[in-house]
């Protein structure tokens, strides 16, 4: 049975800004990006690191030129991948996927909006 | 403190050191090498690491005093810091290495090298290192003037601080040559461990390859340059010349070893009158010598555990946490591996450590082993 939990105001997460939180027994980051909020938990698979007290980047990637040179540049002009301040590993916080590894992933939740509140839904209590 | 009631030893952690604090225990022109030095006319991506070890932001270490966040990634860059750290990760000893220090074999000049030597460990035993609190220190010997660096030992090693001798795996001659004989000779007769710690100098000045990248650079340097270490000092027999020397591998995980262990065995069988001292097989002696667990190679855990069993891990492994760097291991990183006996995860945690370096304040948490 899944839980609806009230986590915060909307407007006490600026653009590109997260807030972290316990929230029914979980630590938990909500992060606000271009298309809406998304909620972490505050746990990095590596070694439980707090990863959403990481700093955010745009993705490095790269590609291969017609010349057969590599050229590297960003996947995206956001910075939506939060980096666990520990070692390091990437994580996309939108799917929560590490961009090193897609099947190490930080726990996901879903975020939803209702006027100026924002609630989480977790898994059953 | 420990760690799920285990004494725990971190055998490798780092002294974030403000330069120009330590330019006052240094003499004669060195000081102003160091306390005037300008900081400028090198950009970043000039100085062998354009990469940045601390990857531009994506690991963070605090600074002391520092809000909220950054309390959780304390460094550790004031003496304050060392027991905020040992409490926040359970240690109960810890062996402080001043991180500047790991690149004193790339300095060429043997006279500038010993009087950073001579500074260094004056400056961490005049108020980092507090053995009745459990901090120590290495005494770091530069390998280019082994008779001056043994006079050092002997000049420091009464110092209850000192837990032993360290080395870095970059030295201009391998390990096993006889010129490094006065550094073995001391640190033997002092009951002192060497400890070999790997190191490198980051892409652009790499000293083993000519890599781009510092991901490619720090995965196969930091381990090529033990694998030299440790071929030379078994082949040419340092186990077999300082009988009752203990020697230490550190920070370059533990994976390399096995494989190098029965190729050298395998190279021995048929070469062994080019290795005549030995009395033993190399993978006979290389299980005498121990090994710093960090970095904790992240693989499947079956597989790690065969890593373990062939290097007889819980009478050779010793915990280091490598603490404040970017590829540091939490005490869990070891502790919390299933396969390991109670027994097993005591000694490789902390045991090993007490037996290995000379700690001279036996500062066992009797509380928790009891």
């Amino acid at each position: 049975m899944a839980r609806r939990l009230w986590a915060a105001r909307a407007s006490e997460i600026g653009p590109g800004e997260r807030i972290r939180l316990e929230l029914g027994g979980l630590n938990l980051g909500i992060f606000r990006l271009s298309d809406g909020f998304f909620a972490l938990e505050d746990k990095c698979p590596h070694q439980q690191g707090p990863v959403c007290s990481g700093n955010l980047f745009r993705e490095i990637t790269a590609y291969v030129e017609d010349d057969g040179r590599v050229r590297e540049g960003y996947a995206r002009d956001e910075a939506d991948v939060v980096a666990c301040p520990m070692h390091g590993w990437e994580f996309e916080v939108r799917t929560g996927e590490c961009l090193a590894n897609r099947r190490r992933k930080v726990q996901r939740f879903p975020v939803e909006v209702d006027g100026e509140d924002l609630y989480v839904i977790l898994p059953g209590g | 403190m420990g760690y799920r009631g285990m004494h725990v030893v971190d055998a490798d952690a780092h002294y974030l050191e403000e330069i120009r604090d330590f330019a006052k225990y240094l003499k004669g022109p060195s000081v102003e090498r160091f306390a005037d030095w300008s900081g400028q006319y090198h950009m970043p991506a000039l100085v062998g690491d354009q990469y940045d070890v601390m990857l531009h932001g994506r690991t963070v270490r605090g600074a002391a005093g520092g809000k909220g966040d950054q309390d959780e990634m304390l460094g550790m860059s004031s003496p304050a810091d060392i027991p905020v750290v040992m409490e926040r990760f359970g240690i109960d000893t810890i062996v402080m290495i001043p991180t500047y220090m790991l690149m004193v074999e790339f300095v060429r000049n043997a006279n500038h090298a010993m009087d950073i030597c001579n500074g260094y460990i004056d400056y961490m035993l005049d108020g980092v290192c507090a053995p009745e609190e459990g901090i120590y220190t290495l005494v770091v010997a530069a390998g280019r003037d082994p008779e001056r660096a043994a006079k050092m030992i002997d000049r420091v090693a009464g110092n209850p601080a000192v837990c032993g001798v360290e080395m870095l795996g970059s030295v201009e001659l391998p390990l096993g040559a006889e010129a490094y004989n006065p550094i073995y000779e001391a640190a033997q007769h002092h009951g002192l461990p060497i400890v070999l710690h790997a190191n490198f100098l980051g892409p652009d000045l790499s000293s083993f390859a000519k890599f781009p990248s510092f991901v490619e650079s720090h995965a196969l340097d930091m381990t090529w340059c033990n694998q030299v270490q440790l071929v030379s000092m078994v082949m040419e027999g340092v186990p077999e010349r300082f009988p009752d020397l203990k020697i230490v591998f550190q920070e370059s995980g533990i994976t390399w070893v096995a494989g190098l262990m029965y190729r050298l065995d395998t190279e021995y069988m048929r070469r062994r009158v080019e290795a005549p001292l030995l009395r033993k097989l190399p993978s006979e002696y290389i299980r005498d010598f121990y090994f710093g667990t960090q970095p904790m190679e992240d693989m499947p855990r079956k597989h790690l555990k065969m890593f373990f069993e062939m290097l007889d891990a819980e009478n050779t492994f010793i915990f280091a946490s490598d603490w404040p760097h970017f590829d540091y291991d939490e005490p869990s990183a070891v502790a919390d591996l299933p396969f390991l006996s109670d027994a097993g995860r005591r000694k490789i945690m902390g045991e090993n450590a007490l037996s290995v370096f000379r700690f001279t304040e036996k500062t066992v948490n009797l509380e928790v082993c009891a």
